[in-house]
């Protein structure tokens, strides 16, 4: 589904130079549940986003379903987001003007869904996360649980090939956290590929792939606990 | 469609209603300044234009007042020169010059109505002065219509020889009482209209003015050469005065023909002018005679101080033609004996100064509107920083920066069209007290519209900037400030 290949990512802070990635090489096949490690600074956030299309690569080339999306313009880097990605955050980020429902319509409003249709599926899908008595509640009425459950509703929207999760059970307590996980994990037993940055090495030995990120390198893939030491 | 996007930023901007108030006048104080400093500055041009084009602008003013400042004040009240005399047939040096199409008489008068008023009035008066003495005539005054006849027709006696210095005017103007009976006797018949008005201004002129100013009736006609030298007194009425002492527009042709019943005498209204002049639809015009019937006429343009004018082609020959016509009133009647002038110096040197201050004004209008602009672009860059955060998520759920830019722009746009609006209250009257103080006449509401719409075009670009900055953001640069 994605291939990566030799990405590099260089931020130019004037004076100094920082390689936040280098040459990156990496396939996500569809139906993946990938979890990927590494310390603070290591580069893994770089690379989601990069993933998520949220930002571009100095070097490499991007394939998405073998199609070069590296110099794409920004209109069709913002359909390809809204139509085939959902993400997933640690602060939830959810609009706090805006109710649990109104957060889960907003995605489809880019995509051109009419009002009718996005208010049917934002009610479903917050009825799938069970939040469906508080649909028309902001989120600063809600616990940090739920708003994620919102966030995962709303990042399911527009039926994504991918979800990107960037710690989604980091602000969560433990219990909350697992309810979290599961409905990661359901999704994917559905179908959807999820990619998941995460410190938790037990949370990532659920995953079915994890891959470990050190300084903007590729440590380790490992797949179905095969390891695949890189150089 | 509704768009989850739009009600954000719209509950956004009314969560911070001080901020957004703040914001809403600032962008009214800027506009509304600056759009009324435009309009003064356009309406002046323009309005100066039009002032230049008038045929008074072309026009050389020989007259034998005493000094220039008398030139357009009642005759009664100014010293006149009593060497020299002025006619219709000096118009004639006109035909010396190239540069002169055309050339007419025009002084001014006045025609005080008869009517109920009038008489009530008149007897007050006498009862206040107590019995007339048994000797005294009724003075003839120097200005008096050349057709006396009263009411029931017949012809006043005129009591003024063209030897005799006349008698200081009457308080009164009584030159051509009637009494009640007589009145009554007017309001009876039919070709004969009581005015209910107490007086109206007018000039004396020779149909050369006419076609000066390229008048034309919209009923009846103009003068003709052959009324400057008949008995009759015709009036031609302005198109508002004949709507006024018709009683509606409708009415105003029935006036053609009737009489108009003065104390100077009656007048037969021979015709009304178009309604598209404006400048003269206040008053009226009666043919001048430079002699005219009985010894009072002849008397009477001794104490008259006429004014000639002399239109010229182009404003650039004015001087030249001055200097022709100085020449040529010199040798006549010897040197100083007339005054010649023009007003295009005058108002030239008041368009001057005008635009001068109008666009002093302008400049400093446009400054309030650039402070304005750069504070609502701080405030708002300020805000877009707070914002960056919501516009990375936006982007990852999908938005593109155009998208961005457009919630940016609503905002803007509200700020820009709620404070033009407001501003718009604000421009009218400044503008106009700005006019005013200058005495700039005209309407200038469209000059103030086009300067709304202007400094709100400036208003929203300023507005929009940190917006579109902000939009052209990369994502996971906003992101990474979650």
């Amino acid at each position: 589904m994605i291939r990566l290949e030799s990405i590099g990512k260089t931020y130019d802070l004037g004076e100094t130079k920082v390689n936040a990635l280098k040459d990156v090489s990496l396939e996500i096949a569809r139906g993946e549940y990938i979890a990927i490690m590494g310390p603070s600074g290591s580069g893994k956030s770089t690379l989601m986003h990069i993933i998520g299309i949220l930002d571009t690569s100095t070097t490499g080339k991007y394939l998405l379903e073998d199609y070069d999306i590296t110099t794409l313009p920004d209109r069709e880097r913002a359909r390809i987001r809204n139509r085939h990605f959902g993400f997933i955050f640690q602060s939830f980020n959810l609009f706090t003007e805006l109710s649990a429902l109104e957060n889960v319509m907003l995605p489809m409003s880019y995509a051109g869904t009419p009002f009718k249709q996005r208010h049917e599926r934002a009610v479903e899908l917050l009825h799938e996360v069970g939040l469906s008595h508080r649909m028309n509640h902001l989120p600063s009425m809600m616990s940090g649980g739920e708003q994620q459950r919102v966030a995962i509703a709303r990042s399911l929207a527009n039926d994504p090939d991918l979800i990107l999760a960037d710690e989604p059970t980091g602000n969560l307590p433990s219990d909350k956290g697992e309810e979290i996980l599961a409905m990661i994990e359901k999704l994917n037993a559905q179908g959807v590929t999820i990619v998941m940055v995460t410190h938790n090495p037990v949370q990532a030995q659920r995953a079915k792939r994890t891959i470990h990120i050190q300084d903007g390198n590729l440590y380790s893939d490992v797949i179905a606990k095969k390891e695949a030491v890189h150089a | 469609m509704r768009n989850e996007s739009a009600v954000l930023v719209q509950r956004r901007f009314f969560s911070r209603v001080l901020e957004s108030g703040m914001l809403i006048i600032a962008v009214a104080l800027g506009v509304g300044v600056s759009a009324a400093g435009f309009a003064l500055l356009t309406h002046t041009m323009t309005y100066s234009k039009e002032i230049l084009q008038s045929p008074a602008l072309r026009e050389i003013t020989v007259s034998t007042r005493t000094s220039k400042d008398d030139m357009e004040t009642p005759i009664l009240e100014k010293a006149v020169s009593d060497t020299t005399i002025l006619t219709s047939a000096d118009l004639d040096s006109g035909e010396l010059i190239p540069s002169v199409v055309y050339s007419y008489v025009s002084n001014q008068s006045r025609l005080h109505f008869l009517n109920q008023d009038s008489l009530d009035q008149q007897a007050r008066f006498q009862e206040m002065a107590g019995p007339p003495p048994e000797d005294d005539e009724t003075a003839q005054a120097p200005d008096q219509g050349s057709e006396q006849t009263s009411t029931n027709g017949h012809a006043l006696e005129q009591t003024s020889t063209n030897d005799q210095v006349p008698a200081p005017p009457n308080p009164m103007g009584d030159r051509f009482a009637v009494s009640q009976e007589e009145l009554d006797s007017a309001a009876s018949q039919e070709d004969i209209v009581i005015v209910e008005l107490d007086e109206i201004s007018g000039y004396e002129v020779t149909p050369g003015f006419f076609d000066a100013w390229e008048l034309q009736a919209s009923a009846g006609s103009l003068f003709s050469a052959s009324d400057m030298t008949g008995t009759a007194s015709l009036v031609v009425l302005g198109s508002k005065l004949a709507e006024t002492i018709a009683g509606s527009p409708e009415e105003v042709p029935e006036l053609i023909g009737k009489k108009l019943l003065a104390r100077e005498g009656l007048y037969t209204v021979v015709g009304v002018l178009e309604a598209s002049d404006e400048a003269h639809s206040e008053i009226y015009f009666t043919p001048y005679q430079d002699s005219v019937a009985g010894s009072a006429g002849q008397f009477r343009r001794r104490f008259m101080d006429t004014q000639l004018i002399f239109s010229v082609d182009d404003p650039q020959n004015l001087n030249s033609a001055s200097a022709l016509l100085s020449d040529w009133f010199s040798s006549e009647f010897g040197d100083d004996q007339v005054i010649i002038t023009n007003q295009r110096e005058a108002a030239q040197r008041t368009i001057a100064r005008n635009t001068g201050i109008s666009v002093l004004i302008l400049v400093l209008s446009l400054s309030g509107l650039l402070i304005a602009c750069v504070n609502i672009s701080n405030i708002l860059m300020s805000r877009a920083i707070r914002m960056r955060k919501y516009t990375g998520i936006l982007m990852a759920l999908g938005s593109s920066q155009r998208g961005i830019l457009k919630l940016y722009a609503l905002e803007a746009l509200a700020v820009s069209l709620l404070g033009s609006a407001i501003g718009s209250a604000l421009a009218v009257p400044l503008s106009r007290s700005m006019q005013s103080s200058l005495d700039i006449g005209g309407n200038s509401v469209l000059y103030i519209m086009a300067g709304i719409i202007l400094a709100g075009i400036v208003t929203f670009i300023f507005s929009v900037a940190p917006g579109y900055q902000n939009s052209r953001i990369i994502p996971a640069e906003a992101m990474r400030r979650i």
